[in-house]
């Protein structure tokens, strides 16, 4: 028998059509939920990047001091942006406190940065990158340049159950202050850091929260199920990760958040409620 | 009532154009993993992206090769990520041939030798002789130029060769 009898007597399982079923299905629940958040997402970085640009002045003063390297798309602190675009490879360029993402395509520059999500959070204070269509990202060498940055305390992937899909964590030292700017012709993406030299006082935040697991794909699993809770995923003290709901300012709040995730039909009991200070990490 | 109102819903429309290849999707996917469990699981990730990516396909008409596309990627990030490949080393001289004078076939068992490809390797082989595809059909579902696809492909059929002659390849 050749290769291409063997081929065409692979057997079709029986349950091939559910499962494209339900993963139809799934996408639907998705798509549902990005159409929502990204509304959102656009909305809040259209009005800030608006009022970054008219009422702080600081904000141009830095920009003028870094070489143009294209046209100021938008200026933003959380939000999203970008266009859609398949398999954008990725570098960076880091300069004292300014660390830029430059995205070519098929070898040469990208004309945009690729569809992306910024989204800003504390306890401890992180911005959450994800980009979408992109398929090269040489993540250890972005790793890198944050790292060396004076103001980034840690960089660190969230797996996401999309690979043409790529989201990172960067934790910023207290005090600092931050800056994304998008630019086109070159698609780059640039985070501008500055030290505002006082730090608020540390305070107790709670969360809902998973145990801590090594990373790998459950907890991915988890931003499924808990998607609609706008999960998050944070290092640990000993170095694991951990989903995480929240923060609140009190216990209560916690308490509440997590007693609704439990009255749902399909809970599995996984969380639980915990706090650390504002500027720790869990346990 | 206008035209758009008169086009089945995207939803509707994936699902019925994914009813006509979905056999297909499932025998690339399985040719990667040789394990039902694995190939449902690829052909249920690479669903879920395409629905989500549906409404950016630009050329409706090409879906199948579309998908084609998203199951290959799907397969190999699945291949990578459990790490479990066996590849010969590369013995990458250059190999030059007719689209036709290639009888491996009758000398080899082709599907046998694809769990000793690279992930990356694989399609070659799976459009080639087992979906008879066209060397710029290959091209479009993988999207690289023609002429890459021919050196690559021709590359791999060398690296198989050379097995073939050291008699290294299982059955020979």
């Amino acid at each position: 028998m050749t290769g291409k009898d063997r081929y065409a007597q692979i057997e079709i399982p029986a349950q091939l059509g559910d499962v494209l079923v339900e993963a139809q299905r799934k996408a639907a629940a998705r798509s549902k939920r990005t159409v929502r958040l990204r509304w959102l997402g656009s909305a809040s970085a259209a009005l800030i990047a608006c009022l970054l640009v008219l009422n702080i002045p600081d904000v141009a003063s830095a920009l003028s001091k870094v070489p143009v390297v294209g046209s100021i798309v938008k200026v933003l602190q959380f939000g999203t942006g970008g266009e859609r675009t398949d398999g954008a490879a990725v570098s960076t360029v880091t300069a004292e406190d300014t660390i830029r993402i430059v995205f070519n395509q098929e070898g040469d520059t990208a004309a945009s940065v690729p569809s992306y999500t910024v989204d800003q959070r504390e306890a401890p204070n992180r911005l959450i990158f994800t980009f979408n269509g992109v398929r090269s990202f040489d993540y250890d060498a972005l790793e890198q340049d944050m790292v060396a940055s004076p103001l980034v305390s840690d960089v660190y992937r969230n797996i996401i159950l999309d690979d043409s899909a790529m989201r990172f964590v960067v934790e910023l030292k207290e005090g600092t202050r931050h800056t994304l700017t998008e630019y086109s012709n070159p698609g780059t993406l640039e985070l501008k850091l500055t030290a505002e030299g006082k730090t608020a006082a540390p305070k107790e935040v709670y969360y809902v929260r998973s145990e801590g697991m090594p990373q790998g794909e459950s907890l991915a699993i988890l931003e499924e199920i808990y998607l609609e809770d706008d999960v998050t995923f944070l290092k640990t003290a000993s170095g694991d990760f951990a989903a995480v709901i929240g923060g609140f300012a009190t216990r209560e709040e916690a308490e509440q958040k997590l007693a609704a995730i439990a009255a749902r039909e399909n809970y599995a009991g996984d969380l639980h409620v915990n706090s650390w200070m504002s500027n720790g990490h869990p346990e | 009532m206008n035209e758009l109102k008169a086009q089945p819903q995207v939803p509707q429309r994936f699902a019925e154009q994914l009813q006509d290849c979905r056999n297909n999707l499932f025998r690339k996917a399985y040719c990667y993993v040789k394990n039902e469990h694995e190939a449902l699981e690829i052909v249920s990730e690479a669903t879920y992206k395409g629905y989500l990516a549906f409404g950016r396909m630009k050329e409706p008409q090409y879906f199948e090769t579309w998908m084609t596309r998203i199951v290959i990627n799907t397969a190999i990030d699945h291949l990578n990520r459990n790490k479990r490949v066996t590849y010969m080393e590369d013995h990458s001289q250059s190999y030059a041939g007719d689209e036709h004078a290639v009888p491996l076939e009758e000398k080899l068992d082709l599907y046998q030798a694809l769990d000793r490809l690279l992930p990356e390797e694989k399609a070659y082989i799976i459009l080639k002789f087992f979906e008879d595809l066209r060397f710029k059909d290959m091209a479009d579902i993988l999207e690289l130029p023609e002429n890459t696809v021919k050196t690559r492909f021709y590359r791999i059929i060398g690296k198989l060769k050379a097995h073939l002659k050291d008699g290294e390849v299982e059955g020979i």
